[in-house]
């Protein structure tokens, strides 16, 4: 456990001086501030980009407050959001394997396990905060032009969000330690989660096997206030993927970059 | 109908509070990547490139900077 402690504090200096610390929070928050920005001013919005022809008339939805925070989730952070997780994530087991930095801590007699799991930890605690953290500027913005919310219902959403976010972030781990090209990693990771999400509107039985279906749930549980079924089913499934993935990659290198050492 | 959309002075002061933040947070990335590509010793072509991207992309240029462009030495 002593391993693991020196471990995350060269996790927390790393993610200091690589700036993730700032950037990762900053583009969260301006993903939060957007979306209730760009509801509350669309009539505006639409005028700006060119203006209607005279004689339409639209009628715009009224948004309620819990809408704007549930498509908060929905079009920021589970699109540009979850692009940005990847694009930060693909490097963290990929760079240091390449040069040469995985070999020189394994000779430090720490086991492979806890230095995954440093890694795991340390960007999973940047993730937690980053999208806390915009959410945060969210519900500032939401209740400010729109009403006040829940914030009982919006923490528990978001809780169920982030084990989504965590499935994400695992799964770019993984494939950091499968494959040696970051964007590589990025590539096919972004491929997947998005189109794991593409598959959820069709909204099959197999959807309670779907990780990217707890975004729908979250967005429920904003909303109604009441989870979708088989919502305890999902999450399971998604945190038993997450351990199958990190044993998966701790197994990889393990056969992979031992002999090598 | 009119082609663009003029925003008045005081319909401005109206929005300001509310876009400032996002002005500030752009502002944030974009002063850091910059003063972390600054200080770097790279080719004054490679620098110009990066300043480019950083200013001119909006929200992503830094980040591209951030994840892409600091890993070359």
């Amino acid at each position: 456990m002593d391993h693991l402690f020196v471990l995350l504090k060269k996790e927390w200096l790393e993610a200091r001086r690589s700036y993730k610390l700032l950037w990762f929070p900053v583009v969260f928050m301006f993903l939060g501030i957007i979306q209730p920005l760009s509801s509350y001013y669309l009539p505006q919005i639409l005028q700006i980009a060119g203006g209607l022809p005279e004689g339409i008339e639209i009628t715009l939805p009224k948004f309620t407050a819990e809408d704007v925070l549930a498509s908060t989730l929905t079009n920021q952070f589970d699109q540009l959001g979850l692009i940005i997780i990847v694009i930060g994530m693909m490097g963290i087991v990929v760079s240091e394997k390449n040069n040469g930095m995985l070999a020189f801590i394994l000779t430090r007699n720490t086991r492979l396990g806890e230095y995954l799991l440093s890694k795991w930890i340390g960007q999973a605690a940047i993730v937690a905060g980053s999208v806390a953290i915009g959410f945060l500027m969210a519900i500032f913005y939401t209740s400010y032009l729109f009403k006040a919310v829940s914030l009982a219902r919006v923490a528990a959403g978001l809780g169920v969000y982030y084990i989504w976010c965590l499935f994400i972030l695992t799964f770019a781990l993984m494939l950091g330690a499968l494959l040696s090209r970051s964007s590589a990693v990025a590539v096919l990771s972004i491929f997947v989660l998005i189109l794991l999400k593409a598959t959820t509107p069709l909204g099959a039985g197999f959807q309670i096997l779907n990780p990217a279906y707890l975004t729908n749930h979250a967005v429920n549980i904003m909303i109604s206030g009441n989870a979708l079924p088989h919502l305890l089913t999902t999450v399971t499934i998604t945190l038993f993927l997450n351990v199958l993935f990190m044993f998966l990659s701790k197994y990889y290198l393990k056969r992979k970059e031992l002999p090598s050492m | 109908m009119h082609y663009g959309y003029e925003i008045g002075i005081e319909k401005l002061g109206n929005w300001l509070p509310l876009l400032l933040p996002i002005l500030i947070l752009q502002l944030i990335l974009i002063s850091v990547a910059l003063w972390d590509l600054l200080k770097r010793e790279l080719s004054n072509e490679y620098k110009w490139l990066w300043i480019a991207i950083i200013v001119f992309v909006s929200i992503f240029g830094p980040i591209l900077y951030f994840t892409v462009g600091r890993r070359r030495r």
